[in-house]
């Protein structure tokens, strides 16, 4: 079985938020949407401060909430274990905004980036986007047809995110856990949900 | 689904992966863009690039923003307003390009016909190098650089850099160092050289297990990502520096003695004079030899051994080696006395100090592709939160000598020096005289004492002395600075000060932005403001100095325009090509065809396309690809001949190929000085300084500012305090400023995804005070508040954090004052904060204070 996920390296991620720009262009997402995003996080007391840059999108989850949540049924799980929504069936009822413990899924406000002027770029996007219906990360699943990685992925300075098939042992992702010096285990956000994400964090 | 998936294929006319340049810094990575039915949808990096590694970071997409961004202008536009000022709209109309041409045309044309240095130009648009000179080399003003230097730019680390190695940036050695001390910078995390490769490179390094220590008056993406963050008062880096290498060479007594003995002239005699004492009848500069008891000149063959330490007698007078008077300067920084003026505990100085000597390795070689360097894997870097300050000579200077001491100075895993490459005259030199393409060498060519020559012109040509000065920016009285465009402002609003004698009518602005860029803002306004004729070649006419411009003209985009580019890049070499990737508007007009255009206009074809010989053409011999005199030749045109001239190939084969780049071997990277020594003690600072005295003293100090002009030319480090450590201002806290990796010229600021993106990060658009400061003014986490600084005041909200100094207000380079949008208006603009004018630049580099001091307190 073909599982796809992500591992997500925190050691080299620097919060430079190219994996949201990037998402943010190649989904041409509605304002306010932002897929992929970086929170930065400080802790301990001056002058002994740490922190870390924590990049989240959505899961994937093996056991998604959103997935039982939807009373349309409208997201699915493609064969490879990509969380989708099918825009025919989503009505827009949002139980899975709330649902889903990672606050990966969004409903577009209604207006667009500039004050009432649809710009070229949102236009080409509009015209074709389905009103009133949730909108989450696909992982790229346009590019991964075209033998593409994410655009998340792709744009990654630092290479902190290891796109691939978890099942596979020689997939980029499972090589880098295993040639990864120090070797760390590769943890969920949030494991007490139960979900399963298949987006995985190395500390 | 994606919406490409939705349309149907019937419907799609063009699905292309265009590859071009990213130009939203200037470093100009390359990209793919994805242009469906006419529309750029997508920028994805160019697998392919090594420069960028095959990514890129935020601002990329930036392209995009600039592009349909409603706020583009594809018509010229005149003010109807003649209010100018900051949130004045300046109603705007649509002319013609004849209306405008008419308007300019007359105007320019008087000026040049009376008095050229009435224009003031700024078209250091980082995107078009080409057309940087155009106001000073074509049209003959001697204000050629309004925008320079500023608060974002290097400022006084380029000329240093130039001074003492003919470089222009550095990097450490991401492939090799083990240890990175870096002071007040980004590089390899957040900003500076080529963000997206050197964030891999520096990535990888860290996960082989180079260690990172930031010292940062702020917790920056380094700092924190940084195996140790010491936090440090602003502006007292140089000092926290002098005292590391106290430790270094007094406590630890270790240093690369081999390095300083046969790299450097840190054994050269220097009398009583601070000259290098010379052989009387070669002239050479002499050095001790302490096992032949005698001195000899520097490249004698007899020499058996280099003192660096000790008092000499030559021809009966006193001398030392240069290295004993570094010696003798360092005893002033002890670790306890540092402690007292950076903050940092003495013991982790000394600690410090220790970690970085033992991880230079000083001793140990390393052996390349059959050749053995040194082996050096310590660096320190830094950048302009260190050094630009009122003292940003002797900072830069002593951040050098630090990497000196260790001899990791272009050395494996150490401290490299970097080109600008942009200048084809060095490549043609490298090509004539050593033999080897450039454009990735330094210019290194040996003066008649052995040391390497100074490289100060790549931007500008030598000013002579004089008075009355012609330059708003005083440039006849700075001769190694970059061009410190930020004194324009004092000099337009208080000439006498300069016993300048004209006044300056007009302006053209080619995507430059002084008001935000340059400090003290409101006084760049109140200069603008003087001014007869403004005009701005722009995509948008919304930023604080196009808003302020009598006529806007609209200017091809990024996604438009050819370009070939190529900038301080690490470690590799080559051009690359920007092509059009949309087509422009009809009305929309490049900026170099306009500057073409214009100096047709005016009678001056030929000298604009003289000089784009001089500069770019003829020093490859290929005179058949010399432009005709009074030819008009479309951008294309001449980068088409530039290229056939420098590489043999011409803009066909760079659309088939993307670049010429290629990685640079060991052998172009390493230690490129042959037997050049470098500079320990920079003699050639204190030459032009004691040039520069004497000339003063000639015309018998007619200004005040004159006596005390000279005090920084020294040739050794030491740290002076800067005019805001003084202990009795009423302003108690000290406002820092930081680039972010998401902005580095100002438009992007006001780009809507990149805007959105940070109003959800609240330490970067509000400004991040310490908690304990907090508490003592009883400030809470998003408490609005009021910033005061001798010049301004702004608005702003606080981030309440354990991540800074608790002597500091850090603000960020996300505010705007600017009518759009995007903007982000309750951000401050530390611009306006700051103090400006010659007061508080550094009269060697030219470099602006970017720090002061303020004072916050709770919105009434």
């Amino acid at each position: 079985m073909v599982r796809l996920g992500m591992i997500i390296d925190l050691k080299r991620c620097i919060g430079c938020d190219s994996c949201t720009l990037a998402c943010k262009a190649e989904q041409g997402t509605p304002k306010g949407v932002l897929f992929s995003r970086v929170y930065r996080k400080l802790y301990g007391e001056y002058p002994r401060v740490k922190g870390f840059f924590l990049p989240v999108l959505c899961n994937h989850c093996e056991n998604p909430s959103c997935e039982k949540a939807c009373p349309t049924r409208a997201i699915y799980r493609t064969k490879d274990g990509v969380v989708l929504i099918d825009e025919e069936k989503c009505s827009g009822v949002r139980a899975c905004v709330s649902a889903c413990p990672y606050g990966a899924i969004f409903f577009p406000l209604e207006d667009g980036y500039f004050p009432n002027k649809m710009t070229v770029y949102e236009e080409f996007h509009n015209k074709y986007r389905k009103k009133d219906i949730a909108l989450k990360c696909n992982l790229c699943y346009h590019r991964l047809k075209e033998g593409k990685e994410p655009a998340c992925v792709v744009a990654c300075p630092t290479e902190c995110r290891i796109f691939g098939d978890l099942d596979d042992p020689n997939s980029k992702p499972n090589r880098y856990i295993r040639e990864r010096k120090p070797q760390v285990k590769p943890l969920p956000l949030r494991p007490e949900t139960g979900n399963k994400p298949k987006v995985l964090y190395l500390p | 689904m994606h919406t490409l998936e939705k349309i149907k294929k019937d419907e799609i006319w063009q699905d292309e992966w265009i590859p071009t340049v990213c130009s939203m810094c200037l470093h100009h990575c390359g990209v793919l863009v994805h242009v469906v039915n006419g529309v750029a949808i997508k920028v994805d990096p160019d697998p392919d690039c090594p420069d960028n590694e095959g990514h890129n970071c935020a601002k990329a997409q930036g392209l995009l923003l600039k592009q349909y961004d409603p706020h583009r202008i594809t018509k010229p536009l005149m003010r109807t307003n003649s209010e100018k000022g900051v949130g004045v709209d300046p109603k705007w109309k649509e002319i013609t390009w004849d209306e405008a041409w008419s308007i300019i045309v007359e105007k320019f044309k008087r000026i040049l016909k009376e008095d050229p240095r009435k224009l003031l130009y700024a078209g250091t648009d980082f995107r078009r190098s080409w057309i940087w000179a155009w106001g000073g080399a074509v049209f003959g003003t001697p204000n050629g650089f309004f925008s320079d230097v500023g608060t974002t730019c290097g400022g006084g680390y380029h000329p240093v850099n130039g001074i003492m190695f003919g470089s222009f940036a550095t990097q450490p050695d991401w492939y090799r160092c083990n240890y990175l001390l870096q002071i007040g910078g980004g590089d390899g995390f957040e900003s500076h050289l080529h963000l997206a490769g050197n964030a891999k490179r520096c990535a990888d390094a860290r996960m082989r297990g180079m260690k990172v220590v930031s010292v940062d008056p702020r917790m920056a993406t380094v700092s924190v990502k940084a195996d140790e963050w010491i936090p440090i008062r602003p502006g007292t880096d140089g000092c926290f520096v002098l005292s590391l290498m106290y430790v270094m060479v007094h406590e630890l007594g270790k240093y690369d003695k081999e390095f300083l003995k046969k790299r450097t002239n840190a054994p050269y005699l220097i009398g009583a004079d601070g000259y290098y004492v010379r052989d009387r009848d070669s002239k050479k500069p002499l050095i001790w030899d302490p096992i032949d008891q005698k001195p000899k000149p520097f490249n004698d063959k007899s020499i058996k051994d280099f003192a660096l330490l000790g008092t000499y007698f030559v021809d009966g007078v006193e001398c030392k080696p240069a290295f004993q008077l570094l010696f003798d300067k360092l005893k002033e920084y002890p670790p306890e006395k540092a402690e007292k003026i950076t903050t940092v505990p003495a013991s982790t100085i000394r600690r410090i100090a220790k970690e970085f000597v033992e991880a230079a390795r000083i001793g140990e070689t390393i052996v390349i592709d059959g050749v053995e360097y040194p082996y050096r894997p310590a660096c320190l870097q830094w950048y302009r939160g260190a050094h630009a300050h009122e003292h940003s000579w002797l900072d830069n200077l002593a951040f050098k000598t630090l990497n000196l001491l260790v001899g990791n100075t272009d050395m494996p895993g150490g401290h490299l020096n970097i080109p600008l490459g942009w200048d084809p005259h060095i490549d043609a030199w490298s090509l004539k005289y050593l033999g080897r393409p450039g454009p990735s060498w330094n210019f290194v060519e040996p003066d008649e004492d052995g040391v390497t020559k100074p490289w100060l012109y790549e931007l500008r040509p030598p000013v002579p002395f004089k008075y009355p000065p012609d330059h708003l920016d005083l440039l006849e009285y700075l001769p190694v600075a970059v061009e410190p465009g930020h004194i324009y402002p004092e000099a337009i609003l208080n000439p006498d000060r300069f016993g300048i004698t004209y006044r300056p009518e007009a302006a053209l602005f080619i995507h430059a932005n002084p008001v935000w860029n340059i400090p003290e803002s409101f006084k760049t306004i109140e200069a603008i403001k003087k001014l007869d004729l403004v005009v701005a070649m722009d995509v948008q006419a919304v930023s604080e100095t196009t808003s302020l411009a009598d006529i806007v003209l609209p200017d091809y985009t990024y996604l438009e325009a050819w370009g070939i580019e190529h900038c301080e890049t690490p470690f590799i070499w080559g051009h690359i090509l920007r092509r059009p990737v949309l087509k422009p508007p009809e009305t929309c007009m490049d900026a170099t065809d306009f500057l073409t255009e214009l100096s047709d206009r005016l009678g001056i074809l030929d000298k604009w396309n003289g000089f784009l010989n001089w500069r770019f053409i003829a020093p490859f011999g290929k005179n058949e690809y010399l432009l005709e005199p009074n030819r008009k030749y479309r951008v294309e045109e001449f980068l088409d001949r530039w290229m056939r001239a420098q590489h043999g190939v011409g803009l066909d084969w760079f659309i088939e190929h993307k670049w010429n780049m290629r990685k640079k071997t060991p052998k172009e990277l390493y230690w490129p000085y042959g037997d050049t020594r470098i500079p320990l003690y920079v003699m050639c600072v204190k030459q032009y300084g004691d040039e520069l005295r004497k000339q003063f003293a000639e015309l018998g100090y007619p200004k005040d500012w004159m006596k005390n002009w000279c005090d920084d030319y020294l040739p050794l480090p030491e740290w002076k305090p800067s005019k805001i450590h003084n202990p009795d201002s009423e302003y108690d806290l000290y406002m820092i400023y930081y680039k972010l990796p998401h902005i580095t010229f100002s438009d992007l600021a006001t780009g809507a995804w990149i805007s959105e993106v940070l109003q959800k990060r609240a330490d970067i658009v509000r400004v991040q005070i310490n908690t304990q400061t907090a508490r003592k003014k009883g400030l809470k986490d998003g408490d609005k508040v009021i910033i005061r600084s001798k010049t301004a005041q702004m608005k702003a909200i606080v981030h309440v954090t354990e991540g800074v100094h608790p002597d500091v207000v850090a603000v960020s380079n996300a505010g705007k004052w600017v009518k759009h949008p995007w903007a982000i208006n309750y951000a401050p603009t530390s611009s306006a904060l700051l103090q400006g004018g010659v007061d508080f630049t550094c009269k060697v580099s030219g470099c602006p204070e970017t720090a002061t001091r303020v004072t916050i307190e709770k919105e009434a």
